[in-house]
């Protein structure tokens, strides 16, 4: 089993811990653990994506899917390189080739290793 | 391009001294040098000779990490930076190597002259002596006035040899044709440090010419109307700095032979078109690459301008012979090359180059006739050269051509013969001799051998076998040759032969072989170089014009067998049986009887056939010239065909770029253009920019389907216009010969970007699994999210939903996007992109397509069903607005392109099919 985590950070404030686990190419979990603390003395903060923060769970579990969030951070280039894995989609039922890893380093490794900006909010992805 | 790795113990590491770092690149001209911390190998920085000819150099840092590159990336790495031929490589901030084009190795132009000179010397005693008499002058053989600039070293009394020999030189050559009575005639040409002073030029001043060659927009301008010659530059944007390889002769650096349909350097000289057969009197004209006219066809150099000015004018007995050298400023190697030349009493000789005060002064002094020309370049307007002065188009050439004319036709005469042919060498009885095993003693054979020895197999076998191949191009007869010697060796090497005969430039025809055979451990792919199978050993296997009975192929076996063999521990070479060309059989022929003799083994092989008739590569050039594709499927492997293909797409773009670039809407931002590392989620290779101070995402097209979509696009955008749907703004351009599109980035400042499926996925939360896309579900999701927009929302979604029809979209409800600042919007629609494969794709007739992903109701799936049957308020009213106010014809002002006529006609269609 793979493990391994990273925090999404708003500017420098860090405010979400996530938790990725890869039981096998066919199963894995994505988990978020939002610092409802922190996030409640940012200003001009509207959310992360996927994510319904007013329930003010302790943790967002994605079983064997792409988070929102992940999708959207990650540059279309790698999307589709790298063994492909098969996920249920949206509608429950198709096939869904995403690689959860690139050149062998998993995605959520990859996107906090490449500190890339997203064109959609100011959310970065580190890995301390 | 042929990037190979370079292990950090083989490089040079931090020379502190700047001085020091002068004296390596001399000879070490497309090296860099690298800043190492001590000890731990950490990575600090690089520096080249460029970065070095600033007054204050810096460190350089750009890199590659080694974990996330492939050697893909190091290609296409090295293709969008053409000047750069080193890529440092860090594992962990530790520099372990670098990247490095095996193609690009050389000696700084200063240092080739100043040796030249120093050689020069020791035959012109007596003149220097007479030179250096009752002067303190002290000689500096390692940096010549250029580098002692840039170094600021003190320059007072201190000389070059090169600074000695010039006006050696200049005295000598102006003497002998004074007292010969030969017409001589300098024009002094702009040059590059000139014209940087003219604030129309200064956006050109560091341009290198492989930037300007990767540049279509550019080679567009520069060719000036003149599409063949941009098809020319089209053809050659990856070898034009290659096609003019000089050798040394003994005397002076010459151009080594190269045939091909436009451009053509035969005994040495670039090919003047429409020389007359017996000539009275022969116009010389000698200079850098302006006069050896490196940018353009054969029939628009200067020479052959002035060529058909003579035939205009009737002045039928005159010939021009152009002896340009294209290898930069070089007044010895001209003047050298002029002391080597047979010349009659009757002849012209025109000098064309850049001169400074005091050789202009001394030529003035010897009654040479001296025409400034920097008028030409200052007064003409527009692109006249490509990246600098001297690199000219066909419009200036002419320009030149007709000021030589004005300045020498007085002294064209009608003689038709030429009488006491003689050189100043000969006449002067020079200790100069022409070297006719130049090669042996060359650079080029050093510089080989060299490199040669870092390729070679590190555990060396009994029987170590070569095979050397031109794969112009690649075929099945090739491959068999391949594998029948790997039977009879332990390790092959397959030599390709480096020098082009003009129908696959090296880097295609290495590609071919390369993408077969690199997988193979007992087999190594290596070029020819300047030297193995080149015409310097072997000029009639490239000029076929030569006579054959004076041919001579054991050179270039003697290079083989006595450098080459020895260092790769080659003991076997294999050869093809030739039966058609005879001077490929001689080449075998020779090899049989000599190779033995230095110890290794000649097996020849026989030729694989196809119903008896042997594979020959001149069949598959026939063939492809033909564009008989299916013919050549039996005659060539995968990787070969595909290539053709590959090149005939390339040409056939470069006619389209024409006609594209004559569209106002299309600006080239390759110059202007710098990644941003911004990241865009989506479909399509695409990138932040950033240009003039703006963000910007940029698609690229790759494939004939990206076009079609970036064409569609731009329309959809115009649609979403029309039909008032907010829209990102765009616009088409072309980066580095690409179509390419712009879109210019929402200003989101402190506000955010929601899209549809991230309102999907937060229903996990409530019902334990993502709800699947459907409308009912996204209608529940608006109502509660955003009550207010509801209205808006909907009215947008199904106007955009019937574009996509009317473009073959398949738009999921994912792309559908907020923004999230003080109030909730609506996102712009980012994308429009078709989902048609290209302009033959008939499938939008089929009104089933494309499927819709977001499910509405029961069976109902293809778009054009959802919007004809689907009870919806917003629907109808979407509709409502598209009848009243909608028509095809809004969109024919947009139309210019084939993509754009064929999309027109898609939304024609379905539009009628639609509301009809």
């Amino acid at each position: 089993m793979i493990e391994t985590t990273a925090y999404i950070y708003y500017h420098d404030v860090r405010i979400c811990k996530i938790i990725f686990r890869e039981i096998s190419q066919v199963n894995f979990e994505y988990i978020f653990q939002p610092d409802y603390i922190k996030i409640a003395s940012l200003n001009g903060f509207k959310g992360i994506q996927g994510l319904n923060l007013s329930l003010k769970r302790k943790e967002f579990i994605r079983k064997n899917i792409i988070p929102s969030f992940i999708y959207e951070h990650s540059p279309f280039t790698f999307k589709f390189e790298g063994p492909k894995c098969y996920a249920r989609n949206r509608n429950g039922d198709k096939e869904f080739h995403y690689a959860n890893e690139v050149n062998g380093i998993p995605l959520l490794d990859y996107l906090a290793q490449k500190e890339y900006k997203y064109f959609g909010d100011t959310l970065t992805i580190h890995k301390i | 391009m042929n990037p190979i790795f370079r292990s950090v113990n083989e490089l040079t590491v931090n020379v502190h001294n700047r001085i020091e770092r002068f004296k390596f690149f001399q000879e070490n001209f497309y090296d860099n040098i690298y800043f190492i911390e001590e000890g731990t190998n950490r990575f600090l920085g690089f520096t080249n000779y460029n970065n070095e000819l600033k007054k204050e150099s810096e460190i350089l840092n750009y890199n590659v990490d080694i974990k996330n590159s492939d050697s893909n990336t190091i290609k296409e790495w090295f293709n969008q930076h053409p000047s750069v031929f080193r890529l440092p490589v860090l594992n962990d901030k530790e520099l372990i190597g670098e990247y490095f084009d095996a193609d690009s190795f050389g000696m700084l132009l200063y240092k080739r002259i100043e040796n030249n000179a120093l050689s020069l010397m020791k035959v012109f005693q007596k003149q220097v002596e007479d030179f250096l008499a009752n002067k303190k002058y002290t000689i500096d053989k390692i940096f010549p006035k250029q580098i002692r600039e840039i170094l600021s070293l003190n320059s007072k009394n201190v000389v070059s040899p090169s600074e000695i020999m010039t006006p050696i030189l200049l005295k000598e050559i102006s003497k002998y044709f004074k007292n010969r009575g030969i017409k001589f005639f300098v024009f002094d040409s702009i040059m590059h440090s000139e014209l940087r002073q003219l604030p129309k030029y200064k956006n050109k001043e560091n341009i290198t010419l492989e930037e300007a060659l990767s540049s279509d927009i550019l080679l567009y301008d520069f060719s000036n109307n003149d599409n063949e010659t941009f098809m020319f530059l089209k053809k050659h944007r990856y070898d034009l700095n290659r096609i003019s390889k000089i050798t040394f002769n003994g005397i002076y650096y010459g151009l080594i032979d190269y045939i091909s349909e436009e451009f053509n350097i035969i005994n040495g000289r670039r090919h003047t078109v429409g020389t007359p057969q017996a000539s009275g009197q022969v116009i010389h004209l000698f200079g850098p690459c302006i006069i050896e006219g490196l940018c353009v066809p054969d029939d628009k150099t200067i020479a052959s301008i002035l060529q058909s000015m003579f035939s205009r004018k009737n002045m039928l007995n005159c010939e021009v012979r152009n002896h340009g050298t294209a290898y930069g400023k070089d007044l010895i190697n001209d003047m050298m090359r002029m002391a080597a030349t047979d010349f009659s009493d009757n002849d012209i000789v025109v000098w064309v180059s850049g001169f400074d005060d005091q050789e202009e002064y001394l030529l003035k002094k010897n009654c040479v006739e001296f025409v400034d020309c920097k008028f030409l370049a200052i007064g003409t307007e527009g692109t006249w050269f490509l990246d600098n002065p001297m690199h000219c188009n066909a419009k200036m050439n002419k320009n030149f051509a007709k000021l030589i004319f004005n300045h020498i036709c007085k002294y064209i005469n009608s003689q038709t013969e030429r009488k006491v042919l003689s050189n100043y060498i000969t006449d002067k009885q020079l200790d100069l001799h022409y070297d006719n095993d130049a090669i042996i003693h060359s650079e080029e054979l050093k510089k080989y051998c060299d490199w040669i020895s870092s390729q070679s197999f590190c555990n060396k076998k009994d029987k170590t076998g070569c095979v050397v191949i031109n794969a112009n191009p690649y075929t099945l007869g090739h491959r068999y040759l391949i594998k029948e010697a790997l039977k009879k060796c332990d390790q092959l090497y397959i030599i390709i032969v480096e020098q082009n005969t003009g129908d696959f430039i090296f880097n295609e025809r290495f590609q071919m072989v390369n993408s077969e055979w690199k997988n193979y451990p007992n087999i190594k792919i290596l070029s020819g170089g300047n030297v193995l199978t080149s015409s310097l050993g072997f000029p009639e296997y490239f000029n076929r014009t030569h006579q054959l009975k004076d041919s001579n192929p054991l050179l270039n076996h003697k290079i083989f067998a006595e450098y080459v063999a020895p260092i790769l521990g080659i003991n076997i070479r294999f050869f093809g049986v030739e039966t058609n060309d005879e001077v490929t059989a001689l080449l075998n022929k020779t090899a049989i009887s000599y190779l033995p003799s230095k110890g290794i083994e000649v097996i020849i092989i026989d030729r694989k056939r196809i119903n008896s008739t042997p594979i020959s590569a001149k069949t598959v050039r026939r063939l492809y010239a033909e564009r008989n594709f299916e013919a050549l499927i039996p005659l060539v492997p995968f990787s070969t065909y595909r290539s053709l293909i590959n090149r005939i797409t390339d040409l056939d773009n470069a006619e389209i770029l024409i006609e594209l670039y004559s569209d106002s809407r299309l600006k080239d931002i390759s110059q202007k253009v710098k990644k941003n590392n911004l990241n865009y989620a989506g479909m399509f290779y695409k990138f932040g920019v950033d240009m003039d101070g703006e963000s910007y995402m940029l698609k690229i097209s790759q494939t004939e389907n990206d076009r079609l979509n970036l064409f569609s696009e731009s329309l959809g955008s115009e649609l979403c216009k029309v039909m008032d749907v907010p829209c990102s703004s765009i616009q088409l351009v072309t980066y580095h010969s690409k179509l390419s599109l712009l879109s210019k980035n929402w200003d989101l400042k402190d506000a955010q970007f929601f899209p549809l499926s991230s309102y999907y996925e937060e229903t996990i939360e409530l019902q334990g699994q993502p709800v699947i896309f459907s409308y009912q579900t996204f209608t529940e999701i608006i109502r509660t999210k955003f009550p207010d927009d509801y209205d808006n929302v909907f009215l947008i979604f199904w106007k955009s939903f019937i574009i996509d029809y009317l473009l073959c979209n398949a738009r999921g409800a994912g792309n559908i996007g907020f923004i999230h600042r003080e109030k909730v919007e609506m996102a712009p629609i980012y994308d429009n992109s078709t989902f048609l494969s290209d302009t033959s794709d008939q499938r939008f007739k089929d009104l089933n397509f494309p499927e819709c992903p977001m499910i509405f109701e029961g069976e109902v799936h293809s778009a054009f069903e959802i919007i004809q049957s689907f009870k919806d308020p917003y629907l109808k009213k979407a509709l409502k607005v598209f009848a009243s106010y909608f028509s095809p014809e809004l969109l024919l002002k947009y139309i210019r392109s084939e993509e754009e006529e064929y999309l027109y006609e898609v939304i024609k269609y379905r539009y009628f099919k639609l509301f009809q």
